[in-house]
C-alpha cells in the first residue's frame, strides 16, 4: 500500500512539475506565436485599414469553406481572407477584402493568382477592383466577360465573405444570388483580326475557314455555308481550343443559333467560352466576306494563316515578336505610332508567377515611358525581362526601327558551318547592340554562342569575353567579326 | 578516456541510426533536405542531452516500477517546450519539420538512451552521451539527406533556420556539349 502511494505521488509530482514548466514556456511563447501568425497577414491588413488594431475572428460560421481568415479591425470594419479556385485548378486565387462597419466593401486585393495572364488575371485588375470596391454588401457583382470562370470563382468568394460579415457584424445581408453573367453583344462586323480567321478552301457556297480561339491554342476549323449574304449553317470540323471549356461554343445548339446571321447581325457569345465563340464569329465573318467577294480571295487568306503561324505577325501599326522566356515562349506585341512606342503587350503564360510575371507587369510601362527597349531588367526576373526586351527589339526592327540609337557596323567571319555575320551597334564607343546571323552553325552547339555571346559582349562593352564552352569555333568567329566591326568603326 | 570513448561511440560504432538502428522512422521521414536534417538533428540533440541530464539527475529517486512513464513525461515535456520555442523563434523550420517534432517524444533514441545510459550514469556522462548520440544522429541524417537532396534537386542548399536566408548553394550544372559533362558551381551568400 505504502509502495503504491509512493509511486502515485512520485508520478503526480513529476507530472505537476512538467505541467508547470510547460505552462511557463507556453506563457512565454504564445503571444509571440500569435503575433507571428498575425504578422504574416498584418502587412496586407494594414493596407486595408491603416493604423487599426486587429484581432483574429473565427471562420467557423462560413459554410462555403472559401474564407480562410477573418479579422476585425477595431472600430473600422472586417477583413476577410479568401481562397477560391478559378481556371487554374493547381493554384488557387488568394485575395482579401474589407467590409466597413456600414456594409460598404472598402477594399479588395488579390494576393496571389496564376490565372491566365491577360484573361483570368483580370480579376486582379483595376476594372474589376473598381466594380467590387465601393459596392454594398447587398449588391451583386457581375462577372467579367471573357473571364467568366475566374471571375465567377472570385465573386463566389466575395459572396461567402459577405455572408460571414452578416453573421459576424449582426446585420442582415441579402442572400447573394449567383454571379450575374454579363452578355456582351457581338456584331459580325466587329474587328476579329486577332483571331486570324482565314478561308482555306471554297466549294460552291460552302467555305472552310480556320480561326484561332483562345490565344495559344490550336486553330478551330469550320465549314460554313453561306447563301445570299447570310449564314445557312456552321459546322465545327476541327476543334483546337481548350477541351471542356471552349466546346460549349461549338456545340450544335450554339452553332445552329447563328443560322441566318448576316454581316450586320448581332450574335451572342456562349458564356464561359467567349474566346471560342469569338473564333466562330471571326470564321463567320471571313466566310461572309469571302462570299460577298468583298475581301480577299482564298490565296490571300491562306497567306494570312501562314503569317500567324510564323512567330512574327505585323498588323497595322502593331508588331509582334516572340522570345524564349524562363518557362516558355514570351510573346510581345508593340504598338507604334510613327516611332513612338504607344503600347506594349506581353503574353507569357509559362512565366513563374510572382517572379517572371513581375517583369510582364512592370516592363511594358517602362518601355512605353522610355520609348525604347533600353530599360533595366526587373530585378529577380532577369530571364523573363531579357526575353521581353529581346522580343521588343525584334518587333522594333520589324518596324524598321532599331531600338539602340547609334551607328551600326557589319562584319563577317568564317564560323563552323559557314559565314557568320555580325552587326554591331555603337553609340560613341559603347557597344549598344550586337546581332549575329549564322544560319549554317550547328543547332544546339554553335547556336549557343549566337544566343549567348551578344549579351556578354554588350555587357562587357568589348569583344574580350570568354568563348562559349563547346562552341569555340563559332564563338571565335563572332568575336573576330565584332573586332573587325569595331576596327571599322575607328 | 572512458568519457571520450563514450562520446565518440555515438558517431561510429554506436551511431544511433547506422549502428543501433534507432530512430529509423524519423530518419527516413525527415532526411529529404539538408536543412530539415540539420534542424531535426539539432532538435534531437538538444532534447536528448536535456532529457539524459534530467533523467540521470533523478535516477536515484525514481522508483524502478514507474521509470518508463516518468521518462516519457520528462521527454514529452521537453519536446513540447522545444516545439513551442521553435514555433515562436524558428517559424520556417517548424513549418518544415511539422509533426516530426511532436514525434520526437516517441523517438526510440531518446527513450533508448534514457533507459540504457542515463538511468545508470552520472549527469556529466549522460550529457556527453546525449551530445554524442545527438550529433551521431545528426551526422547520419546529413549523410542520407545529402544523397537524397542531391538526387532530387542536383544541388545542395543550406539555409539559416532563423531567417530562412540561404547560406550557401552548390549547384551541379551541365554545360551543353562541353568536353566535361558537368561541373560544380558554387554560390556562397552571407
Amino acid at each position: 500500500m505504502k509502495k503504491i502511494l509512493h509511486l502515485t505521488v512520485f508520478l503526480a509530482v513529476v507530472g505537476a512539475l512538467s505541467a508547470g514548466v510547460l505552462s511557463y514556456v507556453n506563457e512565454l511563447t504564445a503571444p509571440i506565436i500569435e503575433e507571428q501568425k498575425l504578422a504574416a497577414v498584418k502587412e496586407s491588413l494594414e493596407v486595408l485599414y491603416p493604423g487599426a488594431s486587429f484581432s483574429e475572428l473565427s471562420t467557423e460560421q462560413d459554410e462555403t469553406g472559401l474564407v480562410t481568415g477573418a479579422y476585425l479591425a477595431d472600430g473600422k470594419g472586417y477583413i476577410y481572407q479568401l481562397q477560391v479556385v478559378g481556371y487554374n485548378s493547381s493554384t488557387p486565387i488568394d485575395f482579401m477584402m474589407s467590409i466597413d462597419l456600414d456594409g460598404t466593401v472598402s477594399g479588395y486585393a488579390v494576393l496571389t493568382q496564376q490565372e491566365t495572364s491577360g484573361i483570368g488575371s483580370r480579376v486582379a485588375d483595376a476594372e474589376f477592383v473598381d466594380k467590387v470596391v465601393g459596392s454594398s454588401v447587398n449588391d451583386s457583382i457581375a462577372t467579367l466577360s471573357g473571364a467568366t470562370i475566374s471571375s465567377t470563382a472570385v465573386i463566389n468568394g466575395i459572396n461567402a465573405a459577405k455572408a460571414l460579415y452578416g453573421l459576424q457584424a449582426g446585420v442582415e445581408v441579402e442572400a447573394p444570388s449567383a454571379p450575374e453573367v454579363v452578355e456582351v453583344v457581338y456584331t459580325l462586323s466587329d474587328d476579329y483580326s486577332s483571331n486570324g480567321a482565314a478561308v482555306v478552301s471554297q466549294d460552291g457556297t460552302s467555305f472552310t475557314v480556320t480561326a484561332n480561339g483562345f490565344p495559344g491554342n490550336d486553330v478551330n476549323e469550320f465549314v460554313i455555308v453561306v447563301e445570299n449574304g447570310a449564314i445557312v449553317s456552321v459546322t465545327n470540323t476541327v476543334f483546337g481550343d481548350t477541351a471542356g471549356i471552349g466546346e460549349a461554343a461549338v456545340s450544335e445548339d450554339a452553332l445552329s443559333a447563328y443560322a441566318g446571321a448576316t454581316l450586320e447581325s448581332e450574335v451572342d457569345a456562349v458564356s464561359g467560352s467567349t474566346f471560342t465563340s469569338k473564333s466562330v464569329f471571326a470564321a463567320m465573318q471571313a466566310a461572309l466576306k469571302a462570299a460577298s467577294g468583298e475581301e480577299a480571295s482564298t490565296d490571300e487568306g491562306t497567306e494570312e494563316t501562314e503569317t500567324t503561324e510564323e512567330t512574327v505577325s505585323v498588323d497595322g501599326d502593331s508588331y509582334t515578336a516572340e522570345a524564349q522566356g524562363f518557362g516558355g515562349t514570351v510573346s510581345v506585341t508593340v504598338v507604334l505610332n510613327g516611332s513612338d512606342i504607344v503600347d506594349v503587350q506581353v503574353i507569357g503564360d509559362s512565366e513563374t508567377a510572382g517572379i517572371g510575371t513581375n517583369a510582364i507587369e512592370q516592363l511594358p510601362a517602362k518601355i512605353v515611358e522610355a520609348d525604347s527597349a533600353d530599360v533595366d531588367a526587373v530585378s529577380g526576373a532577369t530571364v523573363t525581362s531579357t526575353a521581353i526586351l529581346t522580343a521588343v527589339k525584334d518587333a522594333l526592327s520589324q518596324a524598321g526601327l532599331t531600338s539602340a540609337e547609334g551607328t551600326s557596323y557589319t562584319a563577317e567571319a568564317q564560323g563552323f558551318g559557314g559565314t557568320v555575320s555580325v552587326t554591331v551597334v555603337l553609340n560613341g564607343s559603347d557597344i549598344v547592340d550586337v546581332q549575329v546571323t549564322g544560319d549554317s552553325e550547328t543547332a544546339g552547339i554553335g547556336t549557343n554562342a549566337i544566343e549567348q555571346l551578344p549579351a556578354k559582349i554588350v555587357e562587357a562593352d568589348s569583344a574580350d569575353v570568354d568563348v562559349v564552352s563547346g562552341a569555340t569555333v563559332t564563338s571565335t568567329a563572332i568575336l573576330n567579326a565584332v573586332k573587325d566591326a569595331l576596327a571599322a568603326a575607328q | 578516456m572512458n568519457r571520450k570513448e563514450n562520446f565518440i561511440a555515438g558517431f561510429v560504432k554506436e551511431n544511433p541510426v547506422f549502428g543501433l538502428y534507432l530512430g529509423l522512422c524519423s530518419a527516413l521521414a525527415i532526411s529529404t533536405t539538408l536543412d530539415n536534417a540539420i534542424g531535426m538533428g539539432l532538435c534531437v540533440t538538444l532534447i536528448l542531452t536535456a532529457s539524459n541530464m534530467i533523467i540521470s539527475a533523478i535516477r536515484k529517486i525514481t522508483p524502478d516500477e514507474i521509470r518508463i512513464p516518468v521518462y516519457i513525461v520528462v521527454i514529452a515535456t521537453l519536446v513540447s517546450a522545444v516545439e513551442m520555442l521553435m514555433a515562436a523563434f524558428m517559424k520556417e523550420l517548424y513549418a518544415n519539420l511539422g509533426v516530426f517534432i511532436s514525434l520526437i517524444v516517441v523517438n526510440c533514441i531518446i527513450l533508448g538512451r534514457a533507459e540504457a545510459f542515463a538511468s545508470k550514469n552520472g549527469i556529466v556522462d549522460s550529457a556527453l552521451d546525449g551530445i554524442g548520440m545527438g550529433l551521431g544522429y545528426t551526422f547520419s541524417l546529413l549523410l542520407i539527406s545529402g544523397v537524397r537532396e542531391f538526387l532530387a534537386t542536383a544541388s545542395w542548399t543550406i539555409t539559416n533556420p532563423f531567417n530562412n536566408q540561404s547560406f550557401c548553394t552548390l549547384v551541379l550544372t551541365s554545360l551543353n556539349h562541353s568536353r566535361f559533362p558537368c561541373s560544380i558551381h558554387q554560390q556562397v551568400h552571407f
